[in-house]
């Protein structure tokens, strides 16, 4: 541990990977793109929209897309492909207690949320 | 371009540093670390900590968001309509392209560039304050049609019912309906409490012997402005509001957990046609001429928007979906709002060439955050403005 270490690291290939230019803008690219795509493919109305009925699979597609796109700035914009695996690592684990989240509770809402909604008026009647 | 080396740094340092046996430790690494790698390493896996927590921060209201969606889909995708794609899509856009000068930056940062950094960091800044600017051009308007939250959710369909329940926002104070003793406390309304006085305002539509399926589209294409969310039916006529809903106190359509507690028709239709001749009398404020609809241009899904309104027309229900709105934009604005400042911290240091190619980690970290906002958004702008 001496300068030898340090300036090895600056000779190399220094602190960590820089993203060149090209792949920063292709991902831009991509990424607006995307954007479209949603935007397209919903029913939202916007002069970009295709008109496409899609009904319930929207959302799926919609999140689909979202996540495309997430992945692309997590894997570009946030280094985590050039990185130490322990931070791709880390931020899966907190999707994956996310996911958990998620399912659980909806599925509880879906499993009870009629009881839920009856209890007002058990509440109120005489 | 003019840049402070390690070496400089190193050799300036050497002196100071005896007494722990490191001779090359620069200033710009912390004692507790041997060699600016360990730091850098180090620093990435804190931000990376502190990261995923945001993430299951903001979990929490995406699970609002699921739960409200699933329990009362009608009231949402009512609600939904309100908001604009174009501002989602504005906002979406800058928020990307401020992503990239941030990551262009972090590069900049690395490779010595302290111009390019500069600039890079300068347009992020321009970014998320563009971003802010969209944002509040958004809730003014929302303000201005008394699309609040929850219980102060005050936008009804019709005219009369925005003046009477303006206590909270632009439209002028219920006080001025204060004086008139048969429409006291018209205040209570901010709160939400239908029941209580039942002095509403609300323009009732007499429709005689009809079915109140035929009044509750009566409500709908009224001519003329004084349309309302209440109707006035003969006594004999069954109180029973159509799908889900029955008849508040002052006739006004309720969903089926509010059942009204003092529910007497002789005081419905008193107070249903004193507030009938007091629309009539005082007419119309002329902000609320016209009723402010969902700008959708479909006119089937406009019906249906119509149907969809009358039944949740509703403070308790349309307004949660503004709740949860209001709660995930403006968590997420709030993060905006501390990203500048970090930003910005990181840009006056900067503007003081701290940063070089042995030491960009601070650039790099709060470009992960920066990273971490653009991303909630990417999931936010779908969810909100494009799923029906």
């Amino acid at each position: 541990m001496s300068a030898d270490a340090t300036h090895a690291h600056d000779e190399h290939h220094g602190l960590a990977h820089s993203m060149p230019i090209s792949t920063l803008l292709t991902v831009y690219g991509a990424l607006l793109f995307l954007t479209w795509l949603t935007v397209s493919t919903s029913a939202a109305e916007s002069p970009l929209s295709l008109g496409l009925e899609l009904g319930s699979a929207e959302v799926i597609v919609a999140m689909a897309i979202a996540s495309v796109k997430a992945t692309l700035v997590g894997a570009y914009f946030m280094h985590l492909r050039y990185d130490k695996p322990l931070n791709a690592i880390l931020c899966t684990f907190s999707l994956v207690f996310v996911a958990l989240f998620i399912v659980l509770t909806v599925s509880d809402a879906v499993m009870y949320g009629s009881q839920i909604e009856k209890v007002p008026e058990a509440v109120a009647a005489p | 371009m003019s840049t402070v080396t390690p070496d400089e740094q190193t050799s300036a340092d050497s002196h100071d540093h005896d007494g722990h046996g490191h001779h090359e430790h620069p200033s710009y690494v912390a004692h507790h670390f041997d060699t600016s790698q360990q730091q850098f390493d180090a620093g990435k896996l804190g931000i990376w900590l502190f990261l995923a927590q945001e993430i299951l921060f903001f979990s929490g209201l995406f699970v609002f968001y699921v739960y409200i969606k699933t329990l009362k889909p009608g009231a949402f995708e009512y609600a939904h309509s309100f908001l604009e794609v174009k501002y989602g899509l504005i906002n979406t856009f800058v928020l990307i392209t401020s992503s990239l000068t941030m990551a262009w930056g972090v590069r900049c940062a690395q490779l010595n560039q302290k111009n390019g950094l500069k600039l890079c960091l300068a347009l992020t800044l321009l970014g998320a304050f563009g971003f802010l600017g969209v944002k509040y051009v958004e809730y003014t308007n929302k303000f201005s049609h008394g699309l609040y939250w929850g219980s102060m959710y005050t936008h009804h369909l019709g005219g009369a019912h925005g003046d009477v329940h303006g206590a909270s926002g632009d439209h002028g104070a219920s006080s001025d309906h204060g004086d008139d003793s048969t429409h006291g406390a018209a205040a209570d309304h901010a709160e939400g409490d239908h029941h209580a006085d039942g002095e509403h305002g609300g323009a009732p539509v007499d429709v005689g012997d009809g079915e109140v399926a035929e009044a509750t589209t009566a409500i709908v294409d009224a001519d003329g402005p004084a349309i309302g969310g209440s109707v006035n039916l003969p006594d004999g006529a069954p109180r029973g509001g159509g799908p889900g809903g029955t008849l508040g106190q002052d006739g006004e359509l309720l969903i089926d957990a509010e059942q009204p507690k003092d529910a007497d028709a002789e005081t419905l239709d008193r107070v249903a046609e004193a507030a009938m001749e007091k629309s009539h009398a005082e007419g119309l404020d002329g902000d609320h001429a016209e009723p402010f609809k969902p700008p959708i241009s479909d006119p089937e899904y406009a019906a249906y928007l119509d149907e969809l309104a009358v039944l949740y027309d509703n403070p308790k229900d349309a307004g949660l979906y503004f709740s949860v709105y209001y709660c995930m934009t403006g968590l997420h604005a709030i993060h905006v709002i501390a990203g500048i400042v970090v930003i910005l911290w990181i840009f006056l240091r900067a503007l003081k060439e701290e940063f070089h190619s042995d030491f960009f980690g601070p650039v790099d970290y709060v470009g992960l955050y920066w990273h971490l906002v653009d991303l909630v958004w990417i999931f936010l702008f779908p969810m909100l403005y494009l799923v029906r």
